[in-house]
């Protein structure tokens, strides 16, 4: 049983290959903002280095922002398109998601992802939910606030956690975005 | 020979467009979503809203194109997308969904020039004949480019300032016109008179045009008129506006038309819907013995099948067939 997370909504591009739950392989890699210059080799990479073919993937966990809007459309583009063709089970998870799934147990309370000029947060429940919605606050609210600390995502604890959840149709499979752009203001 | 299929994308702008195109001619299946309504919500394409847009019907988009396509996505020979030029984020999407399926069916990649395709719309329901005087008109673009065979490029002259798609949008905003500007002004010219006395763009025997003079001249006389509190005729405007602009036009054409002999020429890019430049280039074509080729209406908007039209002879010549690290450019000319 093979499953492939994908992560670009940073300055960073990630592939993690499981197999039965186990993390097998991951390419990490700094993108430097030319996310679709290493996105789609990264993914070639490691299925072939694996010795796998694409289609051997059972399924596919995608994160869907907040973050970069460019960079997250890479990652969602790719997932969605090979959970579509190939009628693979795809689940999606925030940014946020990643931090509190990294814990074996999950620490309920405020959870934060930077952003350049911000931060992203959520309040999130021990059953991890998350409570209301996630929000953008600049550096002068964030300081005031404290947040549960996760030094490294951990794959392994993430892939527990999403385990359960149910697949969601490909065609739905879009980016959050918490920041409202200029023309919709 | 054994039949070509393209699958092509396009999704430069804010059309999110899918073909399968036979051996570069029939075009099997295509579909075209636009999102004009939307933007007409902001009086211009917003980037980051077609950028979205684009994300979530991407799938859609294919799964209605299958629908109608009695060719399957893994019979087609090659994946053909839109690299440049046009807005960042929506040529993005279509490059990394382009790049998803050249990989899970292990098909040939094929990365095309969004003006060039303009160009091969023409080869869709017409045959190109070399060789060929290409005028490109669009909101980024005014190229006259000389073609001696397929992909045989040869850059003529260019604006020197703004494309003429840019100064009939400008000059919609500065006359209060709604959005899509450039086809509202041609609309409004229909029933106007050539009355305003508007500069014309410096005359020289260059291929080379301009268009920024002519925008500032309207921008001034607008202005004029608000301050001494009279009203503008906006049809006589418009018409005074679009004479200066499609002369400036004609005028390089009969230059050229006069410098070579020509098989064809043709009209590609957006612009090319506009049915006054239409009228006036193919008497001035038709004067010199020449024919005009304007594709369908279909074809002259963006749209997939222009893509997978001019991919083929790229196909057939193991051209500009790129690997997974293919990124897009917003601006390159039509002979990059």
């Amino acid at each position: 049983m093979y499953s492939l997370l994908i992560d670009t909504h940073d300055t960073k591009v990630s592939f993690v290959l499981y197999k039965n739950g186990l993390v097998k392989d991951q390419i990490i890699l700094e993108s430097n903002m030319k996310h679709s210059e290493i996105a789609m080799p990264s993914l070639d990479k490691i299925i072939s280095r694996n010795n796998i073919n694409i289609r051997d993937i059972n399924e596919l966990f995608v994160v869907i922002g907040p973050g970069s809007f460019t960079g997250v459309r890479i990652g969602v583009v790719i997932a969605k398109t090979i959970a579509y063709l190939l009628n693979i089970p795809i689940k999606t998870l925030t940014s946020l998601d990643l931090l509190v799934y990294s814990n074996q147990s999950i620490l309920s309370g405020l959870y934060s992802v930077i952003e350049k000029n911000g931060y992203f947060i959520g309040k999130y429940d021990s059953d991890g939910s998350l409570v209301n919605e996630i929000e953008y606050i600049n550096k002068e609210e964030f300081d005031k606030l404290s947040f549960i600390d996760v030094k490294d995502l951990n794959y392994e604890n993430i892939y527990k956690h999403i385990k359960g959840k149910e697949p969601v149709n490909p065609h739905l499979v879009n980016p959050i975005y918490v920041k409202q752009i200029e023309a919709l203001k | 020979m054994k039949d070509v299929y393209i699958l092509a994308v396009e999704t430069s702008c804010d059309e999110t467009s899918l073909a399968i195109v036979k051996n570069g001619k029939d075009v099997v299946a295509m579909e075209v979503y636009t999102q004009m309504d939307t933007h007409a919500l902001y009086g211009g394409v917003v980037p980051e809203i077609a950028s979205r847009m684009h994300t979530e019907a991407i799938t859609l988009v294919l799964e209605s194109l299958l629908k109608k396509s009695n060719i399957k996505i893994d019979q087609v020979d090659a994946v053909a997308v839109t690299y440049a030029p046009g807005l960042m984020g929506g040529l993005l999407v279509g490059i990394e969904f382009a790049k998803t399926i050249s990989y899970i069916y292990n098909k040939p990649l094929i990365k095309v020039n969004h003006m060039v395709g303009h160009i091969y719309a023409n080869n869709i329901e017409n045959q190109l004949e070399f060789p060929l005087l290409a005028m490109v008109v669009s909101g980024g673009h005014t190229e006259l480019v000389e073609m001696n065979g397929d992909y045989d490029f040869k850059l003529l002259g260019a604006t020197l300032d703004d494309a003429i798609g840019e100064a009939y949008d400008k000059v919609a905003r500065i006359m209060g016109v709604p959005y899509p500007g450039g086809p509202n002004v041609e609309k409004l010219a229909r029933d106007g008179n050539v009355s305003y006395q508007l500069a014309k763009p410096v005359n020289d025997n260059t291929l080379n045009f301009s268009y920024s003079g002519l925008k500032s001249n309207v921008i001034n006389l607008v202005h004029n008129y608000k301050q001494r509190g009279e009203e503008i005729n906006i049809n006589d405007l418009a018409a005074s506006f679009q004479y200066v602009a499609v002369d400036e036009i004609i005028r390089k054409l009969s230059i050229a038309l006069s410098n070579k002999k020509y098989k064809m020429v043709v009209l590609a890019g957006g612009v090319s819907a506009n049915q006054y430049l239409r009228n006036e280039v193919d008497k001035l074509v038709k004067s010199y013995g020449t024919i005009l080729a304007v594709p369908r209406m279909l074809y002259c908007t963006d749209n997939a099948a222009m893509i997978g039209a001019a991919a083929y002879p790229l196909f057939i010549n193991g051209k500009n067939i790129v690997d997974f690290s293919l990124n897009a450019k917003s601006h390159i000319s039509t002979t990059d």
